[in-house]
């Protein structure tokens, strides 16, 4: 292989880079996606799928609580067999990885592995990983256009401690030998909440521990009002403005200990789950930052076309920006990919959804209320209970409201979901604001009874001051 | 059967102009292919097919301007070739054996040369009123502030007119735009120009002749028309650049042996965006009768490169720190120099910098590049004796000549703009606040 010359060289291939290469490959480009661990990346093999299928038997379980009303009743209480459910996700996962190994054979993409190290010459070095089989020699080729889509890893912050035993992170977690019995979170970000929910719902009692004043910062206040309501009663205690200063054995058990406003505080815990942040993953760029590849960090800088300073050679997904969103990093692969075969696209961040899957989930799309009302003098809010929706009534799932912001000219300038279905629901709010779709055309669409997307348009109606099935709280606008 | 439209290649290209077919009809089309270099208002971009198919017919000649979006050719299955509407130009060898009478360019059709001149903006056809392509949001905005959509160009995904839009106009105009003015245009169209004295005939013998490429053509058009339509007219003064000088050396000295080195010519386009802020007509261009004045200030910098000059932009300037200039302002001009420079980096300029001082010129006066109202050349700095309470002292000073265009700026507002340019320089540390 060496001396062999490529269109297109994708580094990584987690969801923004196989799709970069699938992109690639689609407008012509020969193409080579070089991947150090496995095919589909953290979203596919530690991230994204497996907490999903994870999440999934959590959900199963947790409707065994409610199945009584329901008229049924179990012989006996049901049991829980984790080594299963760690066999499940691995299925799962090994379904959707082995995918994305077809998808490359299916676009002619050659698959490396190993590891990548990139020159500002275009040149790709691949060294075999400890996973593949060794012959020692490095192979070699050389590629018109680099797409660097190397992705993060979890940040693991220099708490004394941190190397212990029981410490796991977003990658570590998939396999443990049982279920924990109880579990200490630290972060309170959306991947913290999420694991919090999953090992909540499989029955591990679950503490989470926030440095900053409130968990999930970045979603509506609102919505995180009703979320934190949530998470008290499924029993997850919650600490926020807890700095956590040092991790340490006590027993068996293990003792996170974290200053508060109110002094020093510890928790225990059989297990630490390490959620803070993720940082850039920069191995195999080391030559390439010595020659200049702008950062931050880490973080590689690049323009709205994913261009970095460096001629022909782009970054993409995590290891550009923090936001961590497995869709963002496909959309930036696409906007690279044809940059890179010459076409003119652009990165457009005015619309990206952020699904968050907990129990209940929430998603959200724009701007928050308080982002809204800073930004704007007209603006009027509005939401729409779950519980005055049949299909949501229903299925049990009362909890919740769909909350909307509409602007002077009747746009959406930001929408939340907390309750059933939000993350598959928000879609229809970021196809409007991405198409400038205003409140008029979404009340003019015809929604389908029963189901949960009329709710979507209720919401809509609240915020106009004319909804259906709640009492109006404001006049009707004058149409 | 598919249309091949007139793409958009550049944020501010309105029309564009087909230079040459790669393709005649008949021949088949692999998605991916070039069907034909267009020239835009920047340069000479590739135009890709994205359909796979035969090359049905084209559309627009070679050398016809039309706007973005119209129908350029036509790519189908291939089941009936229609004879083109004319033969494809012939290609005759530019070194001419036989006796070519027509050199080269193929004659326009009359069709081309109006639209070429109709240089009324670009406004779509009132048969079409109805089909106009707007977002349900641009309609409500446009509603609301009474715009009359037909007169807006829209920008969004095919030509559909967008919230950006409306904005646009909104700032433009601060006020709908109303009927059109009636009044003739400022400028009368430009005098034909007198034939130069002696026309060439036949090259002498002792001669290289090399042909302008396509970008070198587009620079002789472009400043021909600078030089012809724009009212030229030139303010100098001299800058004392000890300070200066000395902050940049202090500047250098401080950054870490891999950051970027912040040149005199930073510290200029510094300066001359802070200046702008105060100075916002020089920050602007004309159209028709209205003087536009730009929010943004964007500074380009001419950097010569092998096939010409190029003026890449660095976007909002006056809020960039000058260390951030240096580093945008040398990766603009490696680009520059590999020929690497995207449409994007060419883009949105409001006002140039030009700088010879590096070539020993005592005066340098340049060119406006329009849409522009005003261009600075920066000639050398020179060490020279300065009375200093009346004392001869050696100081470092810069001639610098603001060129203006004089339908829109005047004596007194360019003396003082340029006075604040060296204010500022004089007082440098004023350009890191």
């Amino acid at each position: 292989m060496a001396g062999t010359q490529y269109d297109v060289a994708v580094i990584g291939a987690g969801p923004g880079g196989y799709v970069a290469a699938i992109r690639a490959a689609q407008l012509g480009a020969t193409v080579a996606i070089v991947e150090k661990q496995y095919l589909g990346g953290t979203c596919l093999n530690v991230g994204c799928i497996p907490s999903k299928a994870m999440l999934h038997i959590a959900e199963v379980m947790q409707s065994m609580a409610s199945m009584g009303e329901l008229g049924i009743e179990l012989s006996q209480p049901p049991t829980f067999d984790m080594s299963k459910a760690v066999a499940f996700t691995d299925n799962v996962v090994k379904r959707m990885t082995s995918g994305v190994g077809t998808l490359m054979k299916g676009n002619r993409i050659d698959v490396f592995d190993g590891l990548g190290t990139v020159e500002a010459s275009h040149t790709v070095t691949v060294t075999k990983g400890e996973l593949a089989q060794s012959d020692g020699s490095p192979q070699q080729f050389s590629a018109d256009k680099i797409i660097l889509a190397t992705g993060s890893v979890p940040l693991m912050p220099p708490f004394p401690g941190i190397d212990g035993r029981n410490v796991i992170n977003s990658d570590t977690c998939w396999h443990l030998p049982k279920l924990p019995e109880s579990l200490i979170c630290v972060g309170g970000g959306v991947i913290g909440v999420e694991l919090a929910c999953m090992f909540n719902g499989l029955g591990t009692q679950v503490t989470i521990v926030e440095m900053l004043p409130t968990i999930l910062a970045p979603v509506d206040d609102e919505v995180r009002n009703l979320f934190v309501r949530s998470l008290s009663k499924l029993g997850i205690t919650i600490a926020t403005n807890a700095k956590v200063e040092s991790i340490a054995d006590e027993g068996d058990l293990k003792k996170v200990t974290a200053s508060t406003p109110q002094g020093e505080k510890s928790f225990t815990g059989e297990y630490v789950l390490v959620a803070v942040s993720r940082s850039a993953n920069t191995s195999g760029l080391e030559r390439l930052m010595e020659q200049g590849l702008d950062n931050d960090r880490g973080r590689v800088r690049v323009n709205e076309k994913m261009e970095t300073n460096l001629p022909g050679i782009y970054a993409i997904g995590d290891l550009v920006h923090g936001a961590g969103l497995a869709h963002v990093a496909s959309t930036e692969g696409e906007v690279a990919a044809e940059n890179a075969k010459g076409h003119e696209a652009k990165m457009d961040y005015d619309v990206v959804p952020n699904p968050i899957y907990t129990f209940p989930e929430i998603a959200f799309v724009g701007l928050t209320e308080a982002q809204a009302k800073e930004k704007y003098a007209d603006v009027r809010v509005e939401r729409f209970p779950w519980a005055a929706n049949g299909k949501a009534v229903g299925s049990g799932h009362t909890e919740g409201f769909i909350k909307v912001i509409l602007g002077k000219y009747n746009e959406i300038l930001g929408a939340h979901i907390i309750g059933p279905d939000a993350t598959n629901l928000i879609t229809e709010y970021s196809v409007a604001m991405h198409n400038e779709l205003t409140a008029d055309e979404i009340i003019a669409t015809i929604h389908p009874h029963p189901t949960l997307s009329e709710g979507l348009r209720e919401a809509v109606l609240a915020a106009e001051g004319r909804p259906i099935h709640i009492p109006p709280k404001q006049p009707a606008r004058a149409r | 059967m598919s249309e091949v439209n007139m793409p958009r290649l550049s944020d501010t290209m309105q029309e564009g102009t087909v230079a040459r077919w790669l393709k005649k009809p008949g021949d088949e089309i692999k998605k991916g292919d070039i069907l034909a270099e267009i020239e835009t208002d920047k340069a000479t971009m590739d135009l890709e097919a994205y359909e796979a198919g035969t090359l049905q017919q084209i559309m627009v000649q070679e050398g016809e301007t039309v706007p973005i979006g119209q129908v350029v050719a036509l790519i189908g299955t291939g089941a009936a070739v229609p004879q083109p509407a004319q033969p494809a130009p012939a290609k005759t060898g530019a070194d001419g054996a036989g006796t070519a009478p027509v050199p080269a360019p193929v004659e326009r059709p009359p069709a081309a040369e109006t639209s070429a001149q109709s240089k009324e903006p670009a406004t779509i056809e009132s048969g079409e009123r109805g089909a106009i392509k707007a977002s349900p949001l641009a309609r409500r905005m446009a509603e609301e502030h009474d715009i009359d959509l037909s007169r807006v160009q829209g920008t969004g995904p095919g030509g559909r007119i967008v919230r950006d839009d409306i904005e646009d106009v909104l700032e433009q105009h601060g006020a709908p735009p109303a009927a059109p003015a009636a009044a003739p245009k400022p400028t009368a169209p430009p005098e034909p120009v007198p034939i130069p004295a002696a026309p060439p005939g036949a090259p002498p013998p002792e001669t290289e002749i090399v042909k302008l490429s396509r970008v070198q053509m587009l620079i002789a058009r472009r400043l021909t028309e600078s030089k012809q339509t724009i009212p030229h007219f030139y303010v100098s003064s001299e800058v004392d650049m000890t300070d200066a000088l000395a902050l940049r050396q202090t500047l250098n000295a401080s950054a870490g042996e891999d950051s970027v080195k912040v040149t005199v010519n930073d510290l200029i386009v510094k300066a001359c965006a802070l200046a702008l802020e105060k100075f916002p007509e020089v920050n602007s261009t004309i159209k028709d009768d209205q003087l536009i004045k730009y929010k943004h200030i964007n500074v380009g910098i001419a950097v010569d490169v092998p096939s010409g000059l190029v003026v890449p932009v660095i976007r909002d300037t006056n809020s960039k720190g000058v260390r951030t200039i240096a580093r945008e302002a040398k990766a603009l001009i490696a680009k520059a120099r590999d020929n690497k420079l995207a449409p994007v980096d060419l883009e949105g300029g409001t006002f140039s910098v030009s700088n010879l001082g590096m070539m020993d010129a005592s005066t340098f006066i340049a060119v406006i590049n329009p849409p522009q109202a005003a261009i600075l050349a920066i000639a050398s700095t020179r060490k020279q004796f300065v009375p200093v309470d009346g004392q001869p002292v050696i100081r470092d000073l810069m001639a610098m000549t603001l060129s203006a265009d004089h339908r829109i700026l005047y004596g007194a507002t360019v003396a003082r703009f340029l006075q604040e340019v060296k204010r500022l320089l004089q007082n440098p540390y004023t350009l890191l606040g």
